[in-house]
């Protein structure tokens, strides 16, 4: 059985035929490999704006969904990742406005599905105090810092990709590193490095 | 010392690696079904935002009104402001138009320039930290303080007034007003750049104060103190669309931003310069209070198509660094999704930060920004190509 899908004029076709999609379709093709090389990347960004592993791919499911809509446009176009990312970041804010989802969170912080061989105690004690301390801010000012210290992009960059001001940018920022202190102490003591890489 | 982002590496460690694709197909297919029931009601709702953006953007320029005499009460001299320390004091905070609910009036005791809103900490007035403007604004003996104070209540917005104060014989201080009035609400304006001329206060404004928008299209305009409040005096008083074609853009006579306009760090300073004749200065704050004006010249336009085939205007623009050393830049611009907003410039490439001395020429073709340039060992030929909205790849 072949399916088509609307969004690509008929190019993108169902899983059951993803081998034929791949040899007949460039386009299929091509959103295959995009997804193929990029679902990680957007995961690990997702599970810090979620903190949960479901919730990290539902988000990016969605993301991705939307960029399949859009991949006759985006495919040469060298965005896609961009577009993608923008999407993740507009739709977590909206889900968590509209849900209240931090309202309905658990008190106690899930463990880690992952167990890291080499963790030690005070890594393990700042990383499960990191997530339960993000899970208390609001999405924007969540979103704000995985913008600007896991994916390094500037105060400006951060601002194109969340279609807000560079002020806003900022104070989301200075309120949410206030907060995380704030809730976490023992996230006081952790340096923040701007921009190392721009 | 624990990195912030060291820790949050580590906690995206954490995230399972899945295959989605079929996940993905399945939710494209769902999300192009509502799209196809939802398309009258979307065309409904676009419409109504035309005609509201119609009736917003309104005719071009219009004139103040001219200035009246100060009138009121005569009031005694209280303490020189230069010797109040206003980020900790209590001040009168005004109406916020249109932002009431996040933004209530009423008097506020600010604490290291912060006074938070109905006791939360993450909601509060806050103080600008540059210093005041001092002039006499009412024509009564003593001079009061132009100083900002913003509101971080209203989520993604973050609108500010310029607030004139006027320290009181009681040691009290009455707020004359804000200064920067307009009917539609709000205006935002440039806080680095406020002077008075006479009892004018000269401003450059911005446009309203609104979400998921980038700073106006600048505006110089005066307002005097007329015993109940500030009123315009001089300037425009409605705010121009400009064009939706790039190529029919004045890019000599208008305002343009200019993002990471020097190579930088993660906080890189944005000028928003308002161009007559090519010319335009900007003072940049860098960190809280350090302030360095810049005098920009534009130097070259030229066209190519962005990595969407959009049509991006590149535009070459000279200043002079701090030191007094020439510097130069190549900016790609697009054209803004709301007309009355600056045109946002990315930076290509600039001297001093891409092994350039000296920019010659940058002309497009197709999709490939070809750029002469000085180099350390002579002149050479680059291309250059959009790989995203922010970001610039060099190709040959």
């Amino acid at each position: 059985m072949t399916e088509t899908s609307a969004g690509c004029g008929g190019s993108l076709r169902a899983p059951s035929s993803r081998a034929a999609a791949t040899r007949d379709d460039p386009l299929a093709a091509q959103f295959d490999e995009f997804v193929r090389a990029r679902t990680a990347a957007l995961i690990r960004s997702a599970y810090l704006l979620t903190g949960d592993q479901y919730l990290a791919e539902d988000l990016v499911q969605t993301a991705l969904a939307h960029t399949h809509r859009a991949w006759r446009r985006l495919h040469d176009s060298g965005n896609a990742e961009a577009y993608t990312r923008k999407v993740m970041y507009h739709a977590q804010v909206s889900w968590w406005r509209r849900r209240r989802v931090a309202e309905t969170l658990p008190g106690q912080v899930p463990e880690p599905r992952r167990v890291r061989a080499d963790d030690h105690a005070e890594a393990s004690t700042l990383r499960l105090a990191l997530r339960a301390a993000l899970l208390k801010l609001t999405p924007r000012q969540r979103a704000v810092l995985v913008l600007r210290f896991f994916e390094d992009h500037t105060e400006a960059q951060t601002a194109e990709l969340l279609g807000v001001t560079v002020g806003t940018v900022k104070s989301q920022t200075s309120k949410a590193l206030a907060r995380l202190r704030q809730v976490a102490p023992e996230l006081g003591e952790l340096h923040v490095s701007e921009g190392v890489a721009r | 010392m624990n990195d912030l982002r060291d820790v949050m590496v580590e906690l995206a460690d954490e995230a399972v690696p899945v295959d989605l694709r079929d996940r993905v197909l399945r939710r494209s297919r769902v999300i192009g079904l509502r799209r196809t029931a939802g398309t009258a009601l979307a065309a409904v709702v676009v419409v109504a935002g035309i005609a509201g953006a119609a009736t917003a953007v309104g005719g071009g320029g219009r004139s103040a009104p001219t200035a009246a005499s100060p009138s009121g009460s005569i009031t005694p001299a209280g303490p020189d402001p230069r010797t109040i320390d206003w980020r900790d004091s209590t001040i009168e905070v005004p109406r916020f138009a249109g932002f009431e609910s996040h933004c209530p009036a009423g008097k506020r005791r600010f604490v290291g320039g912060r006074s938070p809103i109905q006791g939360t900490v993450e909601d509060y007035f806050w103080i600008d930290p540059a210093p005041p403007v001092y002039a006499d604004l009412d024509g009564h003996p003593g001079d009061e303080a132009l100083l900002t104070v913003g509101c971080n209540g209203e989520p993604g917005i973050d609108p500010y007034l310029l607030l004139a104060l006027k320290p009181m014989p009681d040691g009290s201080v009455r707020t004359l007003g804000p200064v920067v009035t307009d009917p539609t609400g709000v205006l935002d304006y440039d806080r680095d750049d406020v002077r008075v001329d006479g009892r004018v206060v000269i401003v450059e404004t911005m446009g309203r104060h609104r979400a998921n928008r980038g700073p106006g299209l600048k505006q110089q305009r005066g307002y005097a103190y007329e015993g109940r409040g500030f009123r315009q005096v001089s300037g425009p008083t409605t705010v121009a669309a400009e064009p939706s074609d790039v190529r029919r853009i004045d890019f000599r006579n208008t305002t343009l931003t200019f993002n990471e306009f020097t190579k930088c760090t993660a906080v890189c300073p944005a000028p928003v310069v308002r161009f007559v004749d090519g010319t335009g200065s900007d003072t940049v704050r860098v960190g809280q209070a350090s302030f360095t004006r810049y005098t920009f010249t534009i130097q070259q336009i030229s066209f190519v198509a962005g990595a969407t085939g959009t049509q991006l205007a590149t535009v070459t623009v000279g200043w002079r660094a701090p030191d007094g050393t020439p510097a130069q830049a190549v900016f790609a611009f697009a054209v803004p999704k709301d007309p009355t907003v600056a045109p946002v410039g990315w930076r290509v490439l600039g001297t001093a930060s891409d092994g350039v001395s000296e920019i010659v020429d940058q002309h497009g073709s197709g999709n490939v920004l070809m750029v002469t340039v000085r180099t350390a060992t002579g002149q050479e030929q680059r291309g250059y190509r959009q790989v995203n909205v922010v970001r610039w790849a060099r190709v040959s």
